[in-house]
């Protein structure tokens, strides 16, 4: 191979890893030097191929010799400051999406009764489990990265000991189990809820009704995903605080408010409700007032519903706020 | 880990500590940076091409040199460097925390020597 052929190669190898600004500068820089050792190595004789590569080696791979120049932070994905914690948030959002997969599996075994567990569904199932750990390691990632790259501090400042936080006693912490249990189980629900939407149904003559329509919650995605984003970063949150504090039950309440509005445009949307579940009702009773008083009360669940999530909304904040006023000392 | 792949970790580390100061050492007129690597080298500090040329280019960029390519003609195009005045007040102060780290270490192990 020819010698210049070589050294040029290496050089692009090395600079095409650099940033734009330099890589020029660089490459006219390591042409001298390597060059200049040439010249020391072979005296006025003509470089071989092989003084060459003895050359090129000793500068080392054009990886390890791009990272010397390389010695920016913005350089890692997720940097050290962060990883322990991406390792831990990955293992617990890996374990929640297997289980919540899993169990919505099982669950499908036991409400559809046309499911024939043939290899084809096994497969399926190993296809939807792969998939779903990708998009959640993905999701994990992509965040991290995201807070690596804008250099989001987790922890509280501690560049003052002053600003040191006190030592919390046992009530002032929140417990890291119920943390961990609200993670999984909003993993779980977003899952159950998009792939079974039949999930809440009852049995009627040995057949299972729905009683919301699932096409329509299959549309509806996009809005169990915010829903269980926004849970997600407030559970997060709590992880990372560790304790009650005036902080994080303003972050806490803001976010529960704004999850009222994915909940709001769900409960309220058009055509939730099965209508297959409204004609059966209307064939069993046939007194007209039982009948009226049943359709209404039906008619109502998606108002009951909204009611039900406001209302444990409600009770989060006000709980988690009465706490954080009580043991935040700062 | 052996007993040797210990000490020269330690030594590398001891090394390392060092570099910056013996290239600045150097450049109170302008040098080019293989033209340092032998300098170095003959007076018994060897530093590896690999590591000075990226050293050199972070220290530009930390205002403490300044660099500046002369391309005639008759020579292949090189980057010289030469220290600025902060470069200069930076040296001076490093050089005096070095020759108080000698003194003390010293009087340390020879006090162990002893």
């Amino acid at each position: 191979m020819n010698e210049t052929n070589l050294t040029e190669r290496y050089i692009y190898a090395v600079t095409k890893k650099l940033p734009h600004r330099i890589r020029e500068d660089v490459s006219k820089e390591l042409t001298t030097l390597i060059d200049d050792m040439l010249e020391s190595r072979c005296g006025s004789v003509k470089p071989t191929d092989k003084d060459v590569r003895v050359v090129l080696t000793e500068l080392g791979t054009p990886s390890e010799l791009a990272s010397q120049y390389l010695t920016d932070k913005t350089n890692y994905l997720i940097g050290p400051e962060y990883y322990q914690s991406y390792k831990t948030i990955l293992l617990i959002v890996i374990a929640a999406t297997s289980f919540g997969m899993c169990l919505s599996a099982f669950m499908t075994l036991l409400f559809e009764s046309k499911v024939n567990l043939s290899l084809f569904y096994l497969f399926e199932w190993f296809g939807n489990i792969f998939m779903s750990l990708i998009m959640a390691f993905g999701f994990v990632t992509l965040f991290f990265a995201y807070f690596e790259r804008k250099g989001i501090k987790f922890d509280m400042d501690d560049t003052d000991l002053n600003d040191l936080p006190t030592i919390p006693i046992r009530q002032e912490t929140i417990p890291k189990s119920s943390v961990i249990f609200g993670i999984a189980s909003s993993i779980i629900f977003c899952i159950l809820f998009l792939l079974i939407p039949g999930i809440f149904s009852f049995l009627y003559e040995s057949e299972i009704i729905p009683i919301f329509n699932p096409v329509s919650i299959r549309k509806m995605w996009y809005l169990f995903i915010l829903f269980t984003l926004l849970s997600l970063s407030k559970e997060f949150y709590k992880l990372y605080i560790g304790r009650y504090t005036r902080n994080l039950a303003v972050f806490l309440t803001i976010a529960n408010l704004l999850s009222l509005i994915p909940a709001y445009l769900f409960t309220h949307s058009y055509n939730l409700m099965n209508q297959e579940l409204l004609q059966i009702i209307s064939s069993i009773f046939s007194k007209e007032e039982d009948r009226s008083f049943l359709l209404l009360l039906i008619n109502n669940i998606p108002n009951l519903f909204f009611m039900g999530i406001v209302f444990a909304i409600l009770l989060e904040s006000i709980t988690f706020c009465i706490k954080a006023f009580q043991y935040d000392r700062s | 880990m052996e007993k040797d792949d210990i000490v020269s970790s330690i030594i590398l580390e001891l090394r390392r500590g060092t570099l910056i100061l013996s290239v600045l050492s150097q450049l109170d007129h302008p040098m080019y940076g293989y033209n340092l690597v032998t300098l170095l080298s003959e007076k018994g500090i060897s530093i590896e091409a690999n590591t000075l040329y990226p050293l050199l280019r972070r220290l530009e960029s930390q205002g403490i040199l300044l660099s500046k390519w002369d391309t005639q003609e008759s020579s292949k195009p090189r980057k010289y460097y030469i220290r600025t005045d902060l470069g200069d007040d930076i040296y001076e102060i490093i050089k005096a925390q070095w020759m108080n780290t000698i003194k003390t270490m010293n009087s340390l192990l020879m006090k162990e020597e002893s």
